[in-house]
């Protein structure tokens, strides 16, 4: 174990630091609530007209997934320095 | 050739392969409790990514969930994609910060790093009996799921106790003797094998249906498309459970196998795409297909959807598919098997009754473990204990409900002290256990939400009004982790 020695930052631990992660972490917290007001019957509850052969419920559903998806892909990208640092 | 031959046949073939993953396990593994219960800490992007799905995806997705979708409709099928796409996600927040703290100071099991965190035996005892006790309901859906898909795919020939019986002897020697190498490695072979299969039978189905199975169910049923069907309750209490999967002991532990940062970073971008997309999708299609192909079943019956539609339509293709359903059980199990072995050797045995075991001894105590809880687990699954959904889902909330607040605390919040943590594992643990096993979901709430839920508030009080780690301690976790997440340098 080394004996250097770390600064513990003055700042929410909640809350991200860069825009690139609060836009990340907003998303996944929208992505979230729709999915409960989806289950909810609040939104996207009917099942015609289909769109792509699939229900409107569902094809909502896949779509913001699809989103989801890509941001949780992408992170891999923002976060690219922090990947260098422990390769 | 019998359609019971076919069965045994595939399946011999296919233990045959487990067997030699074993064996070059067991030739490549040291005697030592990292490279036995961790693999040296060596594994790269393929191997972790495929382990963490194949551990994930249990004989539950294959057969529980088939079954629920069925039952439910797309309705829990958007439960489990939220929760597909929440996880690896949570390997993003939790795992990174796990591997940094397990490869800084060499921790095997989670409790070792509650212990060193929280500066209490307590709390390493507790978390280890905490995740012994989850993890058996969770293991034993996996025997039961095993037994069901022999049962169904030899037409009753090989009864429901054989099947489970063959299960249990298979993973008992190759884990004996193969260690976590034995166990990745085969999870490898088990999660490609398993993920093909479902492509496949899902496409197959689909063809079955003789068209667009959503159009013919959205004219005779639409009912089946409505998504409040799965209750908000238990919507919500699944999510919570799977999303913070990476909280289970067995899931926790294969983040500190990592080779390196990067390798848990490659592995959270696949199994972002493969959890939803290949193994949520795919497991809806099979059933929203058996909607218009079996009709009319019920309870049960339900959770062998996937062996039931080949006896109809392809049985010797069950015996293929049957052998899938293992390969999904097997690879959780397996690691189950290890990490509840990890727990009861290191932070039990070692601990407090052979406190002088070298490594050597320590790893063959290892090993005994595992064979003492495979035959436990066989016999309490004899009893054929609820639904695999029900069972799996509350067996791991127990242990999420109570590692997430000490988690909390060792990764992010630094005010958090050792009564807060400690007593909100306790809290959490007993709530969630009491709401399964002895008042089984007080109002129709599962588990997790009441273990949650009364953890959460002896967290935060606890938190607040009793004196957090002293400040050197909370430096050395929390400004180690700033200073690598965020690259700002040591002084």
């Amino acid at each position: 174990m080394s004996n250097e020695v770390y600064k513990i930052p003055n700042k929410p631990w909640w809350w991200p630091r860069s825009l690139k992660f609060k836009l990340v972490f907003i998303w996944m917290i929208t992505f979230f609530i729709l999915m409960n007001l989806v289950n909810l019957r609040i939104i996207a509850k009917s099942v015609f007209p289909l769109v792509l052969g699939l229900p409107f419920s569902l094809f909502f559903v896949f779509l913001i997934c699809l989103i989801s998806t890509i941001v949780n892909v992408g992170i891999y990208f923002v976060w690219k320095d922090f990947v260098k640092r422990v390769e | 050739m019998s359609i019971t031959a076919t069965v045994i046949l595939v399946f011999i073939l296919y233990v045959a392969m487990t067997f030699v993953i074993g064996y070059f396990g067991w030739k490549k593994t040291k005697l030592t409790p990292e490279d036995y219960f961790l693999a040296g800490r060596t594994l790269g992007p393929f191997v972790l990514s495929l382990t963490l799905i194949a551990t994930y995806a249990s004989m539950w997705t294959f057969l529980g969930a088939v079954g629920t979708n069925y039952r439910f409709g797309t309705s829990f099928m958007t439960c489990m994609i939220t929760y597909n796409v929440l996880w690896p996600l949570m390997i993003w927040v939790f795992g990174v910060r796990l591997w940094l703290l397990g490869s800084k100071f060499g921790y095997i099991t989670p409790s070792d790093m509650f212990a060193d965190y929280y500066q209490s035996e307590a709390m390493r005892v507790i978390v280890a009996i905490i995740g012994i006790i989850a993890l058996i309901p969770y293991m034993s859906i996996q025997l039961l799921g095993g037994g069901l898909a022999f049962e169904a795919a030899t037409g009753g020939a090989i009864p429901f106790w054989g099947g489970a019986l063959i299960m249990v002897v298979v993973i008992g020697l190759y884990t004996f003797f193969g260690g976590l190498r034995a166990v990745v490695w085969s999870d490898v072979l088990q999660g490609l094998f398993f993920l093909v299969v479902l492509l496949i039978l899902s496409i197959w189905a689909i063809k079955l249906t003789g068209g667009n199975p959503f159009r013919i169910i959205a004219e005779r049923h639409p009912e089946i498309f409505d998504p409040g069907r799965f209750k908000w309750h238990i919507w919500f209490a699944f999510i919570m459970t799977w999303a913070f999967s990476p909280l289970l002991p067995h899931m926790m532990q294969r983040t500190f196998m990592a080779k390196s940062g990067k390798t848990i970073a490659q592995s959270a971008v696949s199994v972002a795409i493969l959890s939803p997309w290949f193994q949520t999708v795919t497991v809806m299609l099979i059933g929203i297909s058996a909607l218009v192909l079996l009709p009319g079943l019920t309870g049960k019956a339900t959770d062998a959807i996937i062996p039931s539609l080949l006896a109809k339509y392809a049985p010797y293709v069950g015996a293929v598919i049957t052998s899938a359903a293992f390969a999904a059980g097997m690879s959780t199990l397996d690691s189950q098997l290890i990490s509840a072995s990890s727990l009861l050797t290191r932070d039990i045995w070692v601990k407090y009754i052979d406190k002088k075991a070298d490594a050597k001894r320590e790893t063959i105590i290892g090993k005994i473990f595992v064979l003492v809880v495979t035959v436990l687990m066989f016999f309490f699954v004899l009893t054929k204990p609820g639904f695999l959904v029900i069972l799996g889902t509350a067996g791991a909330g127990i242990c999420i409900a109570a590692y997430m607040f000490p988690t909390i605390g060792i990764l992010f919040w630094p005010r958090v002290g050792t009564t807060a943590a400690l007593w909100s594992l306790i809290v959490a643990g007993v709530v969630a256990f009491i709401a399964f096993a002895i008042w089984k979901f007080p109002l129709g709430i599962p588990n997790t939400l009441w273990g949650m839920g009364a953890g959460l508030i002896t967290f935060l009080i606890l938190t607040w009004t009793t004196k957090p780690l002293p400040y050197e301690q909370q430096e050395r976790f929390h400004g180690y982790l700033t200073s690598v997440i965020h690259g700002e340098k040591a002084e």
